[in-house]
């Protein structure tokens, strides 16, 4: 007779095999259908369409988002294995009768587990074996043995913590449906809930930057970051996920350990899991339904508390419909507990608001700045660099180190720290206002190592004094304009197209090229902080610059790699040989202007008045222009030559018109402007009263 | 031998057993009466290690149940409501358990297969409830248990049947001195099987008898007198229970049946007669005051 506990027992395991050895079949066919069998699909197609083909079409197939089959077999099979392996535990009778064996339930645990790691990883092992042979057998270059070896362990991974979240779900809860849904939200949660916090949490607290923090939460879920692991997993992750799958393991065993077996079909099985589990569901369903109304209502914090109410409410007796699994729990003594929570979120709240923690005041000292992060978005902050590695031009941090800026910026952020109040009050008002906005995104490196993060909009008028000398920096121009990371010799072509009209110019000449790009430098060095704001004018032309990445042979300058899953480049057809820098040929551009006169090119680069503007009607507007004026003047178009407004034809006129007038909507008098051109198009714009050449004004005037 | 020590089991807030002890001694048949609803299964599932007591010890032969392998290795528990694993047939579910029981005896499982008379090929889904029944019992007696553990074990058999398995287990207490707990909501059925008989009622034990000094120590009597029943007599009887019936008198005492007998005689009655007892009444006149209650439960 066996007294020691043995870690498994044979019989039980004989039992599951026989019982589950479809799964594995199951598994396996599917796997082979979506890995080598395609691979071969792709090997037979006709050699026409096979010469287009190259490593990435290959490559593709050993990536798991790259087909549904792949996706659907990766993220079922091992949550099914999970929920059928230790369905007994969750149907009464089937537990009574397993339990009454004479066997552990540690020892049960074990076996169930090793069946289920057999079941699941020998499929993968023969599919990347026959994936191998296949890939060696035929010959397929493209695939190295490598890119075989991180898919089987990516596909590892994924079986691996799949099927153990479901054993430990399923060891406290009773219910074999809750158990594969709680396994999925449970993976979901870290990057589900974080988000929900932090886009809460930006709803009260002013500065907070939730697009930094929410950028990459998809990493936090290995659900969504295992199938999409591009590049592949560094080491650091793939043990944090081994120790994770080991963690769980325990887990499980420990909470079978604690089961009572009657528990069977109750919703969750460890009591004192039940408030936890009534009280998180309450709380995600508040955060939820709360943001959920906050973008539905644009922002309305009414509608957000009304959010709030309603997805605390369903939450909670959702979770005591399923909890007590009888409909009859909206009595006193669970209204109550739900008071409770209620009175401790406003607590929350309340302090949230009142910034308790200094959050919205923390301004760093100018000494202990050591760098800062200026920008519009967070984006070149967040992606890391690999992400680029097929790119020439990373996006420019715009990481600031001179002193003098550091000290604006400094002095900026002071500004809107002291201005809080009157900014929260506006954000939360009605919005739709026609005044522009900036976006500020701090990232402030201090000399202790620690970061400061904030993002802020705040209406550009009112900061102008702090922000025109930072943006008329030099090194936010460098940040800001690529033409000053273009390397002229690189450079294959300018082309200048101009704004309304057909008119182009190429300049293709490499000293041309050289004396082009500076400049533009210059006038980009040149240009005022309110005539890259406040002042905008449309621009004559767009200027775009192609740079080569290949050499004039055709070999791939930056170094498209094909070694790893995942990394692939787009270079797949000539024309990714290049890179564009678009930029605008702004009014305020003079030194171009000059350089372009003194070439000759000018006339071809812009519409000329006389010879391509062939004349442009005037009309005065007196309470300004919004949205709907807009419409209404877009409909009717220029082609009206309405009684009582001005035509001009003289080229001169017209010139200065083309100088002066503006886009978009304006508050106040103005003069709206068609401009007609020899091609039958037209383009409008308008003028403010006060900005008006004088020969306008006197039409107007009774 | 087997021993529950005042064992408490809670259910959320319903307790379906409170400080609840018995004992089976090596080689007899326990019967466990209860309306539904009064912790029979509970106890049983304790019993049988499926369940952790709250409180309270339950052992067999002085080792704890729970999670102890060597134990449940010799004991058996067929419980009330049947579970075999999908699309298994007989011969499947004997091979399973071949496997996990140390002291499956094949030779009694072929030997058994002539009393149950089923198909060992047939799929145990397709069986009549009565028959998954028999193969439980074919499949709990070819473990060669120690101990059975029995929850309404004879519901869905016919009387044939019936009285076949209570043979069956009957011959195991006898040849291998199994010792057997078995439930049942009717006192009648474990009339002629038991050596004890407990009562549970609203996870209480009511009352636990030893069968053979009972039906011993207990005796009804009906006497008549050519004329009225001296009173000396009534007296003296200090029946559990006295029924005038026209000139008969109906008495249940408890003594010795000689001496009982011979004291009557001494009245000269005209008639005297012993009767059989049934167990329900034994238990209903044994609980006195409690009796009304038992007859609603006993039926």
């Amino acid at each position: 007779m066996k007294s020691k506990t043995s870690f498994i027992n044979k019989g039980i395991l004989n039992n599951d095999f026989k019982r589950y050895t479809w799964i594995g079949i199951v598994y396996l066919l599917g796997l082979l259908v979506a890995v080598p069998l395609k691979l071969a699909m792709i090997y037979t197609r006709p050699e026409a369409i096979k010469v287009n083909y190259n490593a990435f079409t290959y490559l593709r197939v050993l990536e798991f988002d790259s087909s549904p089959l792949l996706l659907i077999l990766l993220l079922t099979v091992p949550v099914l294995t999970g929920i059928l392996l230790f369905r007994y535990l969750q149907y009464g009778k089937a537990a009574d009768m397993e339990h009454a064996l004479p066997i552990k339930r540690e020892t049960l645990y074990n076996t169930h587990i090793l069946t289920g790691l057999i079941l699941l990883l020998t499929p993968v092992i023969i599919t990347a074996l026959i994936t191998w042979a296949l890939v060696a057998g035929l010959g397929i270059e493209f695939i190295a043995g490598r890119n075989i070896l991180v898919w089987l362990e990516v596909a590892f991974l994924l079986n691996l913590l799949l099927f153990l979240s479901t054993v430990a779900v399923g060891m406290f809860t009773g219910l074999s449906v809750l158990q594969g849904l709680l396994t999925y939200i449970l993976l979901l949660v870290p990057s589900g809930l974080s988000l929900l916090v932090f886009h809460n949490l930006s709803l009260y607290v002013y500065g907070f930057p939730n697009d930094y923090y929410s950028a990459n939460l998809e990493k936090l879920s290995p659900l969504l970051r295992l199938p999409n692991s591009t590049p592949p997993l560094p080491a650091g992750e793939i043990i944090l996920y081994l120790l994770l799958c080991v963690a769980l393991y325990f887990l499980g065993r420990y909470l079978y350990r604690r089961r009572n077996i009657e528990t069977a079909g109750d919703a969750i099985t460890i009591e004192v899991l039940r408030p936890l589990f009534k009280y998180a569901v309450t709380f995600c369903t508040m955060l939820l339904l709360g943001s959920y109304f906050h973008s539905a209502a644009q922002g309305s914090m009414f509608w957000t508390y009304f959010g709030y109410l309603l997805g605390a409410g369903l939450g909670y007796f959702l979770t005591e419909i399923l909890l007590n699994k009888s409909l009859y729990v909206f009595q006193w003594q669970r209204v109550r507990g739900l008071g409770v929570y209620g009175l401790v979120i406003i607590v929350l709240i309340g302090l949230l608001y009142t910034d308790c923690t200094g959050y919205e005041k923390r301004l760093p000292e100018l000494s202990q700045i050591k760098n800062v992060y200026m920008d519009s978005y967070f984006y070149p902050l967040i992606y890391e660099d690999e992400m680029y590695a097929g790119n020439a031009f990373k996006p420019s941090k715009a990481i600031y180190d001179d002193h003098d800026n550091i000290a604006r910026i400094q002095a900026l952020h002071r500004q809107i720290i002291a201005r809080r109040g009157e900014e929260k009050e506006a954000s939360s008002g009605p919005s739709g206002e026609t005044q522009r906005k900036e976006r500020i995104c701090l990232a402030y490196e201090l000399k202790n190592g620690r970061h400061l993060y904030r993002d802020y909009i705040i209406p550009t008028a009112v900061y102008a004094e702090q922000l025109k000398p930072i943006y008329e920096s030099r090194e936010y121009k460098f940040h800001h304009f690529e033409i000053f990371r273009a390397n002229p010799d690189t450079i294959k072509m300018i082309d200048i197209h101009s704004r309304n009209g057909n008119k182009h110019v190429r300049i293709a000449e490499p000293e041309r090229i050289k004396q082009a790009v500076a400049v533009l430098r210059q006038d980009v060095l040149e240009q005022s902080f309110e005539a890259m704001t406040v002042n905008q004018r449309p621009a004559w032309a767009d200027i775009n610059i192609t740079i080569a990445l290949a050499d004039d042979a055709g070999n791939t300058m930056p170094a498209v790699v094909y070694d790893r899953v995942g990394i692939y480049g787009s270079v797949t057809s000539e024309r990714n040989n290049y890179y564009d820098i678009g930029m605008e040929w702004q009014k305020s551009y003079t030194h171009f202007e000059r350089w372009l006169q003194d070439t000759g090119l000018y006339d071809q680069a812009r519409l000329l008045p006389g010879s391509d503007i062939v004349h442009a009607i005037i009309n005065y507007a007196p309470d300004g222009i919004d949205e709907a004026g807009y419409r209404q003047l877009m409909q009717a178009g220029n082609a009206e030559e309405k009684p009582g407004v001005l035509k001009i034809t003289d080229p001169d006129k017209l010139e200065l018109c083309l100088r002066t007038y503006q886009s978009g909507y304006k508050e106040g008098a103005l003069y709206t402007v068609f401009f007609k051109v020899n091609t039958g198009n037209s383009f409008w714009g308008l003028i403010p009263s006060a900005e008006a050449p004088d020969f306008i004004k006197p039409h107007f005037t009774p | 031998m087997i021993e529950v020590e005042r064992v408490s089991k809670q259910f959320g807030e319903l307790e379906a057993l409170h400080d609840v002890s018995l004992a089976v001694h090596q080689g007899s048949i326990y019967g466990l009466v209860g309306s539904n609803g009064a912790g029979k299964t509970t106890l049983l599932k304790l019993l049988a290690g499926i369940y952790k007591p709250d409180t309270g010890n339950i052992m067999i032969d002085a080792q704890s149940v729970f999670e102890n392998e060597a134990i449940k290795a010799r004991s058996v528990f067929i419980p009330d409501i049947l579970y075999f694993f999908h699309n298994y047939t007989i011969q499947d579910t004997a091979d399973f358990y071949a496997h996990i029981y140390p002291q499956w005896n094949h030779q009694r499982y072929l030997k058994l297969a002539g009393v149950f008379n089923i198909e060992v090929k047939r799929r145990i889904r397709t069986l009549s409830k009565g028959m998954q029944r028999q193969v439980a019992f074919w499949m709990g007696l070819s473990l060669m248990p120690d101990v059975m553990i029995l929850d309404e074990p004879l519901d869905g058999l016919d009387p044939v049947m019936r009285q076949k398995v209570k043979q069956l287990i009957i011959q195991d207490v006898a040849d291998r001195a199994m010792t057997v707990i078995i439930s049942s909501h009717n006192l009648r059925e474990l009339e002629n099987i038991c050596d004890y008989i407990g009562i549970l009622h609203q996870g209480k034990m009511l009352i636990q008898k030893d069968l053979d000094d009972l039906k011993a120590d207990v005796h009804k009597i009906q006497v008549a007198f050519s004329t009225e029943t001296p009173p000396a007599l009534i007296d003296e009887m200090q029946a559990l229970y006295h029924e005038q019936r026209g000139s008969i008198s109906i008495f249940i005492v408890r003594g010795s049946h000689s001496e009982i007998v011979s004291r009557i005689q001494a009245y000269a009655p005209a008639i005297l007669d012993v009767l059989p007892l049934t167990l329900e009444e034994i238990f209903i006149y044994e609980m006195g005051d409690n009796g009304y209650e038992i007859k609603n439960i006993l039926y």
